[in-house]
């Protein structure tokens, strides 16, 4: 009894101590000098990304994953900031109630407002729960005012909340309970792929809310090339085109695909073992590049959130209009072709190919789409490396531009044999499309 | 050849075995002094490079300088060879560096102990294969150790001679070689089992890959050409395979004709392949028309006769683990598309569990006939397997079985998932207890193997069994990875025994391919010579049989050559010799009596296929158990041109052909279209019945609202039509509009009769269900006929008559008078419900289930029909059930439940979801863990890995996921069987034997003279549960509360496919049996005993 006591008086004593510490640093300091730092933005998109690779989260799904966290800590970034705000355009985004006018962080309330957005969207909760108190220990150690967390968290909570009651409208719930896809045995319809023969992912996806584009305005007139399978028809002959680059790859054009390859769940096997290989999905990696970009103009926080939101609501959108289109035409991979139409009935792809349909190549139009918004604020001659991919022991990549990464990672398909060429170009004019109608809407400029 | 008529024992009766005392002693290598150690290093990359590698190497028995004690010979991958000399009581000395048996240090494999050049002495055979490039193929070479006859110390030595007798066969991937005679000359010539080096990743058809083929990878016959090895492969008609993957081959008589067949296992897609001897040097591929389903990762295999009636039976095994947590952590889905894909592209259906064909009888054309019975036998999961041994090790006549067991790599999902790149992974095995399983009498098996050993893991392969003490009880030896060999005595198992040696002749002396039968008044028993059998292992050439109490036995040997040697009441317990020279020329063969049916070949017009759709109720609702949207071939019986003939109905899917067979003179069928069925119309039922009293019967038909074009999917939205047709008597039928209406719900089943005894056919329509609506069964409903003057007409009376509209997902319903007042009971079946019995008083029914002692037994209930099975003039109901040959394992103690769980938000209601008590008497949900998270979104934040969706109960998921349960239905019910009436409306419920719980039950007839002949199986399972397709048509007889069944080995009556109705009739005074199957063309057999 008399040593709990003393340990009681003694962690008591400590407390105050510490207490005394801080208030009197606090103090010292006055001001937060971290306030417009965007560190807390990239913190959280890096630690996000790694529950979403964890989880093995299909391409389109991470795009949502991204975009409702995003959006949050922008809305709170964004409270004084003068102009258009990226949310004015969306016609169904939720009037915030914000409550009492407290003293508060921005910087903080909207890191809290992405990480419990987050926490919500995500499935693997406990390394994103156990990381963001780092996050919090940078405030501290930065020199926060204490008393600031309090409202920061409260004001940040109240946001995501909203947020979340407004995300939970977009229709990923009902797509849950949606039919699987039914395999087509048309010629010319998808099959499953080797090795894994996964069913197709995300059928309904097409039917996901967007966020601007509400209707596949201006985009029905792309199609993909009419399927034929005499040797003499453009069908086949773009197939040949494939499997001829594709089974003769420079070290170059090897580089290119696997760089651009961003799939997050591939299957190596080999007889009874079998590994799972993962990486960034191409949402995911143009996010990143984004950050990139960010850090290298050196933008505060509110910048960096307006080109982060921006770059993950034209991403989500631009996912939205392909998976539709991808279901709609439910097209065959170029390797399920060459290998049925007798070409090479061994064939396999130098890159994975990834469980849906080939028309349009997804990471042509995320790639094109993020690229053009990207342009539209950092200018068309943005000089940048990408290391974005050195985790998943790939080398660095220098770009002249972000167009010039677009076109890269649209190439990167063809060299990967798991798309057509004109499935890559159009895909290319799509994501110029989507992202043409976002800008149109809200200009990224202030 | 009759299965002896055992009431089903719903309890498994445990052998009594103290803990303390094994049947089987570990004997340490102190004592044995065998240190071999197949010494390999676990690491994934390794597995990476070279598919074979983790595969391990074999055993061989014999004795090899002839001392009367079997001797023991090990290969290894990277380590020496190691001979064993028996020096007896269990002790061994390594003889390997004097007997020059060591090797060539390059990957060892399989071994096969052969005296090839017919010296009398045993030589050795070592396959070899090996992650070398082909420039090194002189290092793919197998060895052939020639034994030279002992040294002055008793010591055999050995010169390897593969090249001299061309046996060597550089570049090869050699699994095992299997020495046997094939084309009777006299010489043992060779089999040579390969496997490619990599798996092939990409599906294409199966034929593709034997265009052209590797001969290093591809499955080879050898001819011994004097003494010389020449490749027949191609003429011979081995099929040769790029992506063969040979991990177990046998050789076996398995259709008796005296002839040799072969059967090889396959890993991963390619099938296993059954070969057929055709008598003139080749074989017959035939595993589709033998086996239903076979193993997907086939790897060892054994041949033997398991429940001692004169067939062979045949057992692979595969790496189904018998535990829920282990079957979940290495799971993530079923994929059902690829499941199918590989069927359609000629790979076969495969499923990744031990399979047991039980041989079910041999065909006027010589083809043997399996009935896959694993899970119903207690055998199908022992996890990653490689060894399956039967023998009898407890001398109680009975052949029990031994599987070795463990993996040099795990599986598990979690490992696999965790957060990094390829090349960060970690080397881990995965040790396994060998499992022994006791035979129970014929009657399946129990698992022994706690109580006849101790319970130790180790990485265990090739395996063998002998008496290597002489004692009277097998022993056994078992290979391992990084581990000295183990090594178990059998304290015995107190029974009598006979070992046997066989002195063969001329090039053949160990008489390899003799059949030895062992009789007596308890049992009759049959062996073959085989050495070669399991996994890479040659077996002891020392036959043993166990006699339990009898002390003397026949014994009948037929020598390679047809001659035969026989002992009459040969005393027990020692060891007999037959020597092949005095053997005798076989006695003429006695003419088999002939089957008790015979198969119609039917002419063209007789034959037809009404094709049905595979619908895709999984794609929609991801957890039903199986599909519902299936009704099998409808077919509705009556003579609608009154010339005193059988006609019937064929019914079809939306899109397909309907129409009317018309019974001929010459007793076969002949098509009839009157042109006024629906096209659009999917029909579930049909019955003929003559509703106007005209004498013309007329057809009612209960039908979805389908489109032609196909796969269908059938929701809320699906209308659901009745059509009645009145027949004209002149070749026309008129469709009555509207005559039976009001019918929006999914419905199944028609059912005519006389409700209320006024001369004319009422009728009830039974209630189903659709995907979405799974678990709530739909309306049911009964029509009273008001038709007057040839004007048909029907009143809805269902409010009236039925205590209920839901009757529950009703399959099958009938009218018969149960109590014999004239009025007629409704006998209803249905699916997770019990039968149900509606008393029929005056017209009013009274639901009198439970009084009858029908409404305890919850089942999958899929046929019922009132016949006397018994001749006691009480009509007894006869009710099918799926059975025991599936993973259900429900009885009244352990419910198998179907929980309709709403969970989180409106989207989440109504999910089905099935538990079983799969283990440990604990509940679990069947489903793997991606399935059930793709059904109930909100869990997929409960189970972030595998390791705790394993671990958890039902219950406990019920209660992580907040969910509340909407319906709780139950099934403890799985067998077929006959609720018999005693008189007062009551009745007891007597199971099938176990021959009649092989499949799901559809349909049921009785025959004048037999008894009832069953057919049935049910393809529509999840990919998981497999296809239910181990029913052959069973008579079954009951006299005195006893069944007798009887196999088609018997009755002739072979049939294949999902058997959807069965109709007994005479002509010519002859029993007919007309059989309906989904798919296929009917069949009609006649009875040869008129």
């Amino acid at each position: 009894m008399k040593a709990h006591k003393y340990l009681k008086v003694t962690i008591l004593n400590i407390f105050i101590i510490l207490g005394i510490i801080f208030s009197s640093a606090g103090n010292s300091r006055a001001v937060f000098q971290k306030e417009d730092d965007p560190y807390p933005l990239f913190f959280l998109q890096k630690n996000l990304t790694a529950i979403l690779i964890n989880d093995n989260i299909s391409p389109p799904a991470a795009a949502r994953d991204y975009v409702y966290p995003q959006l949050a800590a922008y809305y709170i970034l964004s409270l004084q900031v003068s102009g258009k705000k990226i949310y004015d355009s969306i016609r169904h985004f939720p009037h915030i109630r914000l409550g009492d006018k407290e003293v508060y962080s921005r910087s903080l309330a909207a890191a809290y407002a992405f990480y419990e957005v987050a926490r919500k969207i995500i499935y693997t909760e406990q390394p994103f729960v156990d990381s963001f108190p780092v996050l919090l220990d940078w405030y501290t150690k930065k020199g926060l005012t204490p008393s600031l967390f309090a409202p920061s968290k409260k004001m940040g909570e109240a946001v995501a909340e909203q947020i979340i009651q407004w995300m939970n409208g977009d229709g990923f719930i009902e797509t849950r309970r949606m039919n699987k896809y039914v395999l087509q045995t048309a010629p010319g319809k998808w099959q499953p792929t080797a090795p894994g023969y996964f069913a197709a992912v995300e059928p309904h996806w097409g039917e996901i809310r967007p966020l601007f584009i509400s209707t596949m305005n201006g985009l029905q007139r792309f199609s993909p090339k009419l399927f034929d399978t005499a040797v003499q028809s453009k069908y086949y002959q773009e197939a040949k085109k494939v499997y001829d680059i594709a089974s003769n790859l420079t070290n170059e054009q090897k580089q290119i695909a696997a760089f651009w390859d961003c799939n997050p769940f591939a299957l190596r096997t080999s007889g009874h073992v079998q590994q799972f290989v993962k990486k960034m999905s191409p949402g995911a990696h143009w996010l990143h590049i984004a950050e990139i970009a960010c850090k290298k103009k050196q933008l505060g926080i509110k910048e960096a959130s307006r080109v982060l939101a921006l770059t993950a609501a034209t991403i989500f959108d631009a996912f939205i209009q392909t998976w539709g289109m991808k279901y709609e035409f439910s097209s065959i991979r170029p390797e399920t072709f060459i290998q049925q139409s007798g070409m090479d009935a061994g064939w396999q792809p130098f890159i994975q190919c990834p469980p849906f349909p080939e028309f349009p190549s997804g990471h042509a139009v995320i790639s094109s789409a993020s690229a053009s918004v990207l342009t539209n604020f950092f200018g068309a001659g943005f000089q940048y490396t990408d290391d974005t991919e050195t985790f998943f022991g790939l080398p660095i990549r220098n770009f002249r531009s972000f167009k010039e990464a677009a076109a890269e990672a649209s190439i990167s398909r063809v060299y990967g044999g798991i798309h057509y060429p004109s499935s890559c170009i159009t895909g290319e004019r799509i994501g110029e499309k989507v992202a043409y109608l976002i800008l149109q809407k809200t200009t990224l400029k202030k | 050849m009759k299965a002896t008529g055992f009431i089903f024992l719903l309890c498994i009766v445990f052998p009594a075995f103290s803990q303390q005392q094994h049947q089987f002693k570990n004997i340490s290598p102190d004592q044995s002094a065998i240190t071999f150690v197949n010494k390999l290093e676990v690491n994934d990359s390794k597995f990476f490079d070279y598919n074979d590698y983790g595969n391990s190497s074999g055993v061989g028995v014999g004795d090899f300088n002839n001392d009367g004690l079997t001797d023991i010979f090990f290969s290894g991958n990277r380590v020496p060879f190691k001979l064993y000399l028996n020096e007896g009581d269990f002790h061994f000395k390594d003889v390997t560096s004097q007997a020059g048996v060591a090797g060539n240090g390059n990957w060892g494999t399989g071994v096969s102990i052969v005296d090839i050049n017919g010296d009398g002495l045993l030589d050795i055979y070592v396959s070899h294969s090996g992650n070398y490039s082909f420039a090194d193929s002189n290092k793919l070479c197998n060895e052939l150790f020639i034994n030279q006859g002992n040294d002055a110390g008793g010591v055999p030595h050995f010169k390897e001679m593969a090249k001299t007798y061309g046996l060597d066969l550089p570049g090869s991937q050699t699994t095992q070689v299997v020495f046997f005679d094939y084309d009777h000359d006299g010489d043992l010539d060779a089999f040579v089992l390969n496997h490619a080096k990599n798996t092939y990743i990409v599906l294409y058809d199966a034929a593709y890959f034997q265009k052209n083929p590797n001969k290093n990878y591809a499955n080879r016959l050898l001819r011994n050409d004097g003494g010389h090895f020449t490749d027949v492969s191609r003429q011979s008609g081995i099929l040769s395979s790029n992506i063969n993957f040979g991990l177990g081959v046998i050789v076996s008589d398995i259709n008796n004709d005296g002839w040799p067949d072969l059967y090889c296992t396959s890993d991963f897609e390619e099938r296993d392949y059954l070969y057929i001897n055709q008598h003139d040097g080749t074989f017959k591929e035939s595993l589709a028309s033998s086996m239903g389903h076979i193993s997907n990762f086939s790897m060892g295999v054994d041949i033997a006769d398991i429940n001692n009636d004169g067939l062979l039976d045949l057992m692979t095994v595969d790496m189904k683990p018998p535990s829920n947590y282990r079957q979940k952590v290495i799971a993530t889905q079923d994929n059902d598309d690829k499941f199918r894909n590989l069927v359609k592209l000629g790979f076969y259906a495969q499923y990744p569990r031990n399979m047991l064909q039980l041989n079910q009888g041999i065909d006027i054309n010589g083809i043997p006939h399996f009935s896959e019975i694993g899970q119903m036998a207690g055998v199908a999961a022992t996890d990653w397997s490689w060894s399956p041994l039967f023998a009898d090790f407890d001398n109680d006549g009975w052949k029990d079985l031994f599987i070795s067991c463990g993996y040099a790599n795990n599986d598990n999902l979690d490992v696999k998932n965790r957060y990094r790149t390829a090349k960060e992974l970690p080397g881990q095995s995965l040790p396994l207890t060998s499992q022994f399983f006791k035979n129970r009498e014929g009657q399946g098996f129990v698992n022994v193997s706690n109580q006849w050993k101790e319970k130790e893991e180790s990485l265990s392969y090739g395996a063998v069994y002998a008496d290597f003490d002489n004692d009277g009880a097998l022993d056994l030896v078992i290979a391992n990875i990084n581990d000295v060999p183990l090594v178990l005595k059998n304290t015995g198992g107190g029974g009598n025994y006979l070992s046997i040696k066989l002195n063969g002749t001329g090039l053949n002396r160990f008489a390899i391919g003799a059949k030895v039968v062992v009789q007596n008044a308890a049992q009759q028993q049959v062996q073959e010579l085989q050495p070669v059998r399991g996994y890479e292992s040659s077996q002891d050439y020392i036959l043993h049989f166990g006699l339990g109490k009898q002390t003397t036995a026949n014994i009948r040997v037929t020598w390679p050559d047809g001659t035969v040697s026989e002992i009459k009441d040969q005393a027990c317990n020692r060891l007999v010799e037959l020597q092949q020279v005095t053997a005798a020329a076989p006695a003429p063969a006695e003419k088999k009596p002939a089957a008790l049916y015979r198969q119609i070949n039917l002419p063209e017009a007789g034959t037809f296929i009404s094709k049905q759709n595979d619908h895709p109720d999984f794609k929609y609702q991801f957890t039903l158990p199986y599909k519902v949207s299936d009704a099998g071939q409808v077919v509705a019986m009556g003579d609608i041109n009154g010339d005193g003939l059988m006609d019937y109905y064929i019914g079809g899917e939306a899109g397909s052909e309907k129409f009317f067979m018309l019974g001929t003179k010459e007793g076969l069928f002949t098509k009839f279209d009157p042109g006024c069925f629906e096209a659009t119309d999917d029909n579930m039922s049909a019955v003929i019945t003559d509703i106007d009293k005209d004498g013309n019967p007329d057809l009612i038909i209960v039908s979805r609202k389908g489109s032609n074009t196909q796969p269908q999917v059938y929701n809320k939205d699906t209308i659901y039509v009745s059509r009645v047709y009145q027949n004209t008597g002149k070749g026309k039928f008129l469709e009555i509009p509207g005559a039976l209406s009001g019918i929006s719900s999914p419905v199944r089943t028609i059912a005519a009769g006389d409700i209320d005894k006024d001369g004319d056919t009422d009728i009830f329509i039974g209630g189903y269900t659709t995907p979405m609506t799974f678990g709530r069964g739909g309306a049911s409903f009964v029509f009273r006929n008001d038709s007057k003057r040839g004007k048909i007409s029907f009143t809805n009376i269902t409010a009236n008559v039925l205590p209920s509209p839901y009757l529950g997902m009703v399959t099958s319903a009938e009218w018969k008078d149960m109590d014999q007042d004239g009025f007629p009971e409704l006998m209803i079946a249905g699916e997770w419900m019990s039968c149900r019995l509606l008393k029929n008083k005056n017209g009013r029914l009274s639901d009198i289930s439970k009084q009858a002692g029908l409404s305890k037994y919850n089942g999958l209930w899929s046929f019922i029909s009132a016949i006397d099975v018994n001749g006691d003039g009480l009509l007894d109901i006869v009710a099918g059930n799926v059975g025991l040959n599936n993973p259900f394992n429900a009885d009244s103690t352990h419910l198998m439940k179907l929980h309709l769980l709403n969970v989180g938000n409106d989207v989440t209601q109504g999910v089905p979801v099935v538990s079983c008590y799969y283990n440990d008497n604990k509940e679990y949900p069947v489903y793997y863990r991606d399935e059930l998270l793709a059904a109930i979104q909100p869990l997929r934040k409960v189970f972030v890995d595998y390791d705790l969706y394993a671990k958890t109960t039902m219950p406990d998921l019920i209660k992580l996921s907040a969910a509340t349960e909407d319906t709780l239905l139950t099934c403890n019910t799985l067998v077929s069987g006959v609720f018999l009436n005693d008189g007062h409306d009551h009745f007891n419920f007597l199971p099938f034997p176990t021959r009649g719980q092989e499949s799901r039950i559809n349909a049921v007839t009785q025959t004048e003279i037999n008894g009832l002949v069953a057919g049935g199986n049910f393809f529509g399972y999840r990919t998981q549960f497999g296809m239910e397709d181990a029913m052959p048509l069973i008579l079954l007889k009951n006299t005195n509360r006893q069944w007798e069944a009887m196999d088609p080995s018997v009755t002739g009556l072979f049939t294949t496919g999902q058997v959807s109705r069965l109709i007994f009739y005479t002509f010519n005074n002859k029993e007919r049996i007309l059989v309906f199957r989904k798919n296929e063309s009917p069949q009609i057999f006649e009875s040869n005993h008129p």
